[in-house]
């Protein structure tokens, strides 16, 4: 502790240089094994007594996507949750090909391709939860630390899709989606107890009930509480005596409470989430506020999704949705005085109370009668009834401020995926959105597939999608306007072998309409930036339960102002290892990150760093016990995360950067009733 | 670090051992099996339709037995997404998705000499049924299903087969 931001690369253990040959050599070994693996016999040459001699490589040995997107999806399994010991889906994310996380002690803000702005509340991502879109409607932010709304103990699986989605899912899917599948009660058939402890006073306990009843209906149910003490955080850029020689001391706690259940039964599914959390600020995330103060943000968000899947006949299938979701915001602050220590009209105590409701429909069918065609069609009507603002402020009512909005959305969506041959095919669709405050806008997506073989698929395709203004930002801005980006992707899927996959990715990104604030005129929506790409990632799985992936992603992301983007690193790479060890009774997931050097709001250039996790977990219940232990960061590596606070104390000192936590370790323990 | 690059190449030389077969590949290699070693009534068909039905990765993998010779035809495999034309089919592969029109399909298929075949457990009522044994894949088969559709598998089958359903 004590050096200024910028300086520890020199401490840190691996070298950015180092890492990258690491991580190159670990890819190339990857990718000499398939090559070195004998051609296998031609199958069609064999009798049935000699086929069933033979072992067979299940299908799920390598996750099959189930996403119907013409991209390369990345795909996280509760195998490698629990392999790898992820906590929250930050720690999913940032285990995907060129996706990254940015923390600033208040939220996880997610970057990736395109996009990745320290600041941006993981808000042109669709995070999906079993086909209900998550975001608030206040910020249209998705949620993914421990304010994000399941369990990581409920998912099966993550699936990232990279790329436009407004075709499919309309506003917000801007820049990709998220896609959360959780798990069935049948999956747990017990009630089981978790307890939960980490670094920094972290406590959390679990229960969950799941079971597959005798006529088929299953139910899950599951709740959790989480308390985490936090811990003193030096910070230079406060390094006077004014503001407590740059300590914030006991403000850094967190607790969340998180509920889920969910009844499937035939074609219907009832489901339902409710998460609050709250957290303590130990970083300042105004100018305006007091240093080593408690400010108190919480995030409660919640959902009800009903859906019912049916067949109309032979040629037609049906899925119907409702849908109703609440949001609210509260925050506490305290301002700084003048230099008299007197407060201005506000006084020295402000709260905000935001709160935001909506509720949605969606009828989808999906059509067969013309030979090789297969239709999707469908409306959607969403209406985000509620979206309440309030400031209060300590020194009276005449500070006090509320605003109200609301929207009502109706949606046409029509894709049409055509099978010319056995090869290739058509996707083909377009979706139109007509919001009350807006233009309608249409969202198009052309893709074409080629299938030449089981093994090789190739995909290329282009989209235009858009996102509306937000609530907050229709009452910040003067002239709110929607956001556009098309999109260019050419995605290579090939598997070497049943165990052996490479997936490749080349994208180029057009984003327009941004907003742009000029010194002395209002924000205009003439911003256009852009960003291109190249993704090869490599997985591999053996017999002997041994699995491994690995990844590098370049990227190149160009700003509102022409110049490289903030905060995107031009090289991402990512490699796991999960092997068996003790008689395979333990599991060990060993995870590298290596996030190359970006840029601050300041454009000083912040060293590549390397992140490394280990995990042991128990791969089988022993009397319904099992236990899981994670080291996060295990080298010790005091790295730094780009900071969104843009403006300097008045130390004079930069507070573009955040030193993120070193070494920190969590055990959990379960047990099955 | 040099540690870690030695554990690294240890754990990816790990790879010499007998190659096992994909599932779908496998499969496809039991279904063309299953077409050799049966029984069909004459017929003056110049090609032999292997037909899948909303199972385009086993249809996939049926590629390569194309243009085999098979009961002294031509194979030709048909990736079907709909009824339609299941009549035409020799061999019909259903796909897991199909549960719920199965009634449909062998109302519709009648008679007819269509070799049923399915690997998903909702879908019992066909001639052949595939399932995954821990490493292994094997099958039964319901002689009574064969024998509606008057296709009858060869002795070899019924000894390798898992459980025959008799009549």
């Amino acid at each position: 502790m004590g050096e200024g931001p910028g300086t520890f690369q020199n401490m840190s253990y691996f070298r950015p240089g180092k890492l990258r040959k690491v991580l190159l050599l670990a890819l190339g070994l990857l990718l000499a094994n398939p090559l070195l693996a004998a051609d296998a016999e031609d199958i069609a040459d064999l009798s049935l007594d000699q086929l069933m001699h033979r072992d067979v490589v299940r299908a799920s040995t390598i996750a099959q996507q189930i996403s119907d997107s013409p991209s390369a999806v990345a795909i996280v399994t509760a195998a490698d949750i629990r392999a790898y010991g992820y906590r929250t889906l930050a720690d999913v994310i940032n285990s995907m090909r060129g996706l990254y996380t940015t923390y600033d002690r208040r939220y996880q803000y997610m970057g990736g391709r395109a996009f990745g702005a320290a600041d941006d509340y993981a808000g042109r991502i669709m995070l999906l939860i079993d086909g209900y879109a998550t975001q608030d409607n206040l910020f249209n932010a998705a949620y993914i630390e421990d304010s994000g709304l399941v369990d990581l103990e409920l998912v099966e699986r993550v699936e990232y899709v990279p790329g436009t989605g407004s075709v499919t899912y309309g506003n917000n899917a801007l820049l990709g989606i998220i896609n959360i599948v959780t798990k069935r009660g049948g999956d747990f058939n017990s009630t089981q107890l978790s307890t939960e402890v980490g670094s920094h006073g972290m406590r959390k306990q679990r229960i969950t009930f799941g079971k597959r009843l005798e006529n088929g209906a299953d139910l899950l149910l599951s709740a959790s509480l989480l308390d985490v003490a936090g811990q003193d955080i030096y910070f230079p850029a406060y390094d006077n005596p004014a503001t407590n020689n740059g300590w914030a001391r006991n403000i850094d706690d967190e607790s969340s409470k998180r509920v889920f259940a969910k009844l499937s039964f035939e074609g219907l599914t009832l489901e339902g989430a409710y998460v609050d959390r709250g957290k303590t600020l130990p970083t300042n995330p105004s100018n305006a506020t007091v240093f080593n103060a408690p400010f108190e943000i919480a995030d409660r968000n919640a959902f009800l999704n009903a859906r019912y899947e049916t067949d109309l006949g032979l040629k037609l299938s049906s899925a119907s949705r409702i849908y109703f979701g609440n949001y609210a915001y509260r925050s506490s602050r305290e301002f700084t005085p003048d230099e008299n220590g007197i407060y201005d009209a506000y006084g020295r105590y402000g709260q905000r109370n935001f709160d935001g409701s909506w509720w949605g429909l969606e009828q989808k069918f999906v059509g067969h009668w013309i030979a090789d065609h297969t239709l999707v069609f469908g409306f959607e009507y969403r209406s985000d009834f509620s979206q309440n603002f309030e400031w209060r402020y300590s020194q009276g009512a005449a500070q006090n401020a509320s605003e109200s909005r609301n929207r009502r959305t109706s949606s046409f969506f029509l894709t049409d995926e055509y099978r010319i041959n056995d090869e290739w095919s058509l996707n083909i669709g377009a979706r139109y959105d007509n919001a009350s405050d807006l233009a309608a806008n249409w969202s198009p997506r052309l893709a074409a597939i080629y299938r030449p073989g089981l093994t090789t698929t190739i995909k290329a395709s282009y989209s235009e999608a858009f996102r509306m203004p937000h609530a907050y930002e229709r009452i910040d801005y003067v002239a709110p306007a929607p956001e556009y980006v098309d999109a260019f992707e050419l995605a290579v899927q090939h598997d070497f072998s049943p165990r052996t996959r490479l997936t490749s990715s080349l994208y180029r990104y057009n984003r327009s309409g941004q907003m742009v604030c000029g010194v002395g005129a209002p924000c205009a929506p003439t911003g256009s930036s852009h960003s291109s790409g190249l993704e090869f990632e490599l997985e591999n799985s053996w017999q002997s339960g041994v699995r491994a992936r690995g990844s590098v992603a370049f990227q190149n992301s160009i700003g509102l102002d022409g110049q490289d983007a903030i905060n995107s690193p031009d090289l991402l790479g990512k490699f796991n290892l999960t092997f068996p060890i003790l008689a395979d009774t333990v599991r060990t997931g060993f995870e590298l990150q290596y996030l190359g050097p970006r840029l601050t709001f300041e454009r000083r250039q912040v060293s590549g760093t390397t992140l490394a996790n280990l995990t042991f977990s128990s791969e089988r219940k022993w009397h319904g016990l099992s236990a899981s232990l994670s080291i996060r960061n295990l080298f010790d590596n005091p790295y730094d995360a780009v900071s969104p606070f843009g403006w300097r104390p008045a130390s004079g000192i930069s507070q573009d950067t955040l030193q993120m936590d070193g070494r920190t370790f969590w055990l959990q323990l379960n047990y099955d009733i | 670090m040099h540690y870690f690059i030695t554990l690294l190449s240890l754990a990816f030389s790990l790879t010499a051992f007998a190659d096992p077969v994909a599932e779908y590949q496998l499969k496809a290699g039991y279904a063309y099996n299953f077409a050799v070693n049966s029984e069909w009534p004459e017929s003056g068909r110049v090609n032999f339709n292997f037909c899948t039905l909303n199972e385009d990765n086993v249809g996939l993998a049926l590629r390569r037995f194309e243009g085999k010779p098979l009961q002294g035809r031509r194979l030709v495999v048909a990736r079907l997404t709909s009824l339609v034309a299941i009549n035409q089919c020799q061999v019909l592969y259903i796909g897991a998705g199909e549960a719920v029109n199965l009634s449909r399909i062998l109302r519709q298929l009648g008679d007819e000499a269509v070799l049923t075949i399915s690997d998903s457990p909702a879908l019992s009522a066909v001639c052949v049924k595939l399932e995954l044994e821990g490493e292994r894949l094997v099958f039964d088969l319901n002689l009574e299903r064969c024998r509606q559709a008057r296709v009858k598998p060869s002795a070899n089958m019924l000894r390798l087969a898992r459980e025959v359903l008799k009549p």
